[in-house]
């Protein structure tokens, strides 16, 4: 298997390879559409309003947001008497660290390990101080629905080219184990190599686990019906067989959340309808991950809380 | 880059901008031809962005930033370019007795650069212009992030995961011969 390094060096290499000269009828070609090709005078207002505003306006406009969303807050939670205080995240929520006093997660017993059937959704965490470690808290909106997962301190958040952001295992490059939540409404049929056409699958969340695990050239594993956050949801392992000359990746879905697997590698799956929303959370893990990555990954699964 | 040169074709001055033409030309024309993978649409596209370019350069508020702009709109041409090609190359392979023989030691330059090509066309045009100008122009990411218009997270991720598909192709070209030497 090649090195990080080695992988750089090769392709480092392999760029020096190419033109590096653009042929002049090119050019001429260019310079003789000029007169023809008139140009875009700039307009006196910013293109974008947002990066020249100004900052006194600016930070009025934050406190009033901060004084709306307190207002808010108030009215939601902020009842004497408890009436009301079922808390809704809103969706704003973002990445946010919360020293928040969670259960701990029942512990992975293997590979099979599913996510146990949970209570249905409860209040969010009351916020306070704590005396254990720090638990730490993502949030992903995918339409109207929330979801939190508590990660463990071996885990953190990174962008990713899924729009949504994912949960990364900190460790070496470059296939590290991952966990994120995302919606599909279409998959690649054949996954093997670049996504060459998708078709629209049916609306629920069984629908889509049974499209899964009929992918081609993946072994799969399930579905198999459980409770994801006090939601009915559909567990769905797939594993990709070893790099071959004819194929080296297996594209799930395209798109901006776009999602493939690796050779050898395992992921799960979970297909959850949270009252009729589909959201999809995938965990990946590769045959050089470390052991207690499976396990952290069923803990955070085991964390979700849900909020439609 | 001349400002100065810059400058003078916002205001509309040809000859300005066929010297920064020349100037920027065969490097932009690199980049694209590294992201399409093909001389022609290459060519295209970097006619496409010089185009761009001057019809755009106006707009461009700081002329100290030409060389990101230019890069940023040789990019979208890529991407319209990128799209053509979809339509008329699914997918090109190189057969088997296009290769060279694996070496004594397993490694074979030839058949990395077969396998890369092959990997690399599978990464889409976001994908590969990270790589491009992150390995081929040694753009640090923050640079690549501003240039494309991105978070930097995302060009971050963006490479990680183009690395990774590049490697997998390495790998499984690396896996064949490893079992031929076995038997």
């Amino acid at each position: 298997m090649s090195t990080d390094q080695e992988t750089t060096r090769i392709v480092r290499s392999w760029l020096e390879d190419g033109v590096t000269h653009l042929p002049e009828g090119v050019l001429g070609t260019v310079l003789a559409e000029l007169p023809t090709t008139p140009q875009r005078r700039a307009t006196p207002w910013p293109a974008r309003r947002t990066p020249t505003m100004n900052k006194i306006v600016g930070l009025g406009l934050a406190a009033a947001a901060v004084v709306v969303a307190v207002f808010i807050g108030i009215q939601l939670f902020g009842s004497p008497d408890g009436v009301g205080a079922y808390r809704t995240p809103t969706a704003t929520l973002e990445p946010t660290v919360a020293p928040t006093p969670r259960p701990s997660p029942t512990a992975s017993t293997g590979p099979t390990a599913s996510p146990s059937p949970t209570a249905p959704p409860s209040p969010s965490p009351t916020a306070g101080p704590s005396d254990e470690a720090a638990a730490l808290v993502r949030t992903f909106n995918i339409g109207s629905v929330v979801i939190r997962v508590t990660r463990p301190t071996t885990w953190r958040v990174t962008d990713d080219t899924t729009a949504l952001g994912q949960l990364e295992r900190r460790g070496p490059e470059p296939y590290k184990p991952t966990l994120f939540v995302t919606e599909v409404n279409r998959l690649n049929l054949t996954p093997c190599g670049s996504p060459v056409g998708s078709s629209s699958i049916g609306g629920t969340a069984e629908d889509l686990a049974n499209a899964l695990a009929s992918l081609p050239g993946l072994t799969a594993e399930g579905p198999t019906e459980l409770v994801v956050g006090g939601y009915t949801a559909f567990e769905v392992t797939l594993v990709s067989p070893a790099a071959s000359a004819d194929c080296s990746r297996w594209t799930l879905w395209g798109g901006e959340n776009e999602h493939w697997l690796a050779p050898n590698e395992r992921n799960r799956l979970w297909i959850v309808d949270v009252d009729g929303n589909r959201v999809v959370i995938s965990a990946e893990i590769f045959a050089d991950s470390p052991p207690e990555a499976f396990a952290e990954q069923t803990e955070m699964v085991e964390s979700i809380e849900l909020f439609p | 880059m001349d400002t100065d040169l810059v400058t003078r074709a916002q205001h509309g001055d040809e000859e300005a901008f066929a010297s920064l033409a020349v100037a920027v030309g065969d490097r932009l024309h690199a980049v694209a031809h590294r992201i399409l993978r093909d001389v022609d649409l290459a060519e295209d596209a970097t006619q496409q962005a010089l185009l761009a370019i001057w019809r755009d350069l106006p707009q461009l508020r700081d002329p100290a930033r030409f060389d990101a702009w230019s890069y940023r709109l040789l990019v979208r041409a890529c991407y319209t370019e990128g799209r053509k090609t979809r339509r008329w190359t699914p997918n090109m392979r190189l057969l088997d007795s296009d290769r060279e023989p694996i070496q004594a030691d397993g490694t074979s330059v030839v058949v990395d650069r077969d396998q890369l090509e092959r990997g690399f066309r599978t990464l889409s045009i976001d994908h590969r212009a990270v790589v491009v100008l992150h390995h081929y122009l040694d753009m640090p990411l923050d640079r690549v992030a501003d240039t494309l218009g991105i978070p930097a997270g995302t060009a971050r991720s963006r490479l990680h995961h183009a690395m990774r598909g590049l490697r997998a192709a390495l790998d499984a070209d690396a896996r064949p011969p490893a079992r031929e030497k076995a038997q």
